[in-house]
């Protein structure tokens, strides 16, 4: 397996997570079955979406593609978690495990690894929600203290909600279990 | 039932230790030992190696058996 794949799967599961020859397969097994499955929606749902704008007398085609585009959002990211993510935590693939001596040092370098890459969370949530109403001009969103302190909140409560996610994971080794 | 468990215990290691060993994680050796993981050929020949046996004595079993 090349690195970048490796890097992929990290990046996917989890930095934590050993990625050996087992977690390759399963995770290989699981992205089979939803690539499969998001194909098969994403034929259903842009054929249904065809079928439907050519048949019925539509009088706002704007209102139609943003639920269309939200419907598929919300599809994709249900059929990843339900079809990936969940299965994955079920076998038990996301829990990294640690010997007892090493576990508060390994949870305190988790919580400083999130908080050492906060700075650029905040910019990515300070950038793309500005981009969200740049008719109202971009630098006047993106400098408005409105838009920093809610990229401020975000950042605060993202780096606490997944440090402690991922502390949830850290399970100690318990030999023959 | 493979024979994993028995050698390891006879070398006195822990299934963290020989799962440093052969590079994977401890889950998946204890999965080996309790036969719900197929290892690849060359995790087998790895684990044999740390465990100073041959890939027969570690994994061979009667047809009855399977």
């Amino acid at each position: 397996m090349k690195k970048l794949d490796k890097k992929l799967i990290k990046w996917f599961i989890g930095k934590n997570v050993f990625v050996d020859e087992r977690i390759q397969k399963e995770v290989g097994i699981f992205a089979t079955r939803t690539v499969f499955v998001l194909f098969v929606f994403e034929l259903l749902f842009g054929f249904g979406i065809v079928v439907y704008a050519s048949n019925s007398q539509i009088a706002d085609f704007e209102t139609l593609f943003y639920i269309s585009t939200f419907v598929q959002a919300i599809g994709v990211l249900f059929l990843v978690y339900g079809f990936m993510l969940i299965p994955m935590a079920k076998k038990r693939l996301l829990v990294k495990e640690v010997s007892p001596e090493d576990k508060k040092e390994f949870v305190k370098r988790l919580q400083h690894s999130w908080v050492r890459i906060a700075p650029l969370e905040f910019v990515g949530f300070w950038i793309l929600h500005s981009l969200f109403y740049f008719n109202e001009g971009f630098f006047n969103v993106l400098f408005s203290f409105k838009e920093i302190i809610s990229a401020l909140i975000f950042t605060i409560f993202f780096t606490l909600f997944m440090s402690l996610y991922e502390k949830m994971h850290v399970k100690t080794i318990k030999d023959d279990e | 039932m493979n024979h994993v468990r028995e050698y390891r215990r006879a070398q006195k290691l822990s299934q963290m230790a020989l799962a440093e060993k052969v590079g994977v994680a401890r889950q998946t050796i204890n999965l080996i030992e309790n036969d719900k993981y197929n290892p690849s050929l060359d995790l087998c020949l790895k684990l044999a190696w740390e465990l100073n046996t041959d890939l027969n004595t570690l994994f061979w079993r009667d047809k009855k058996e399977s």
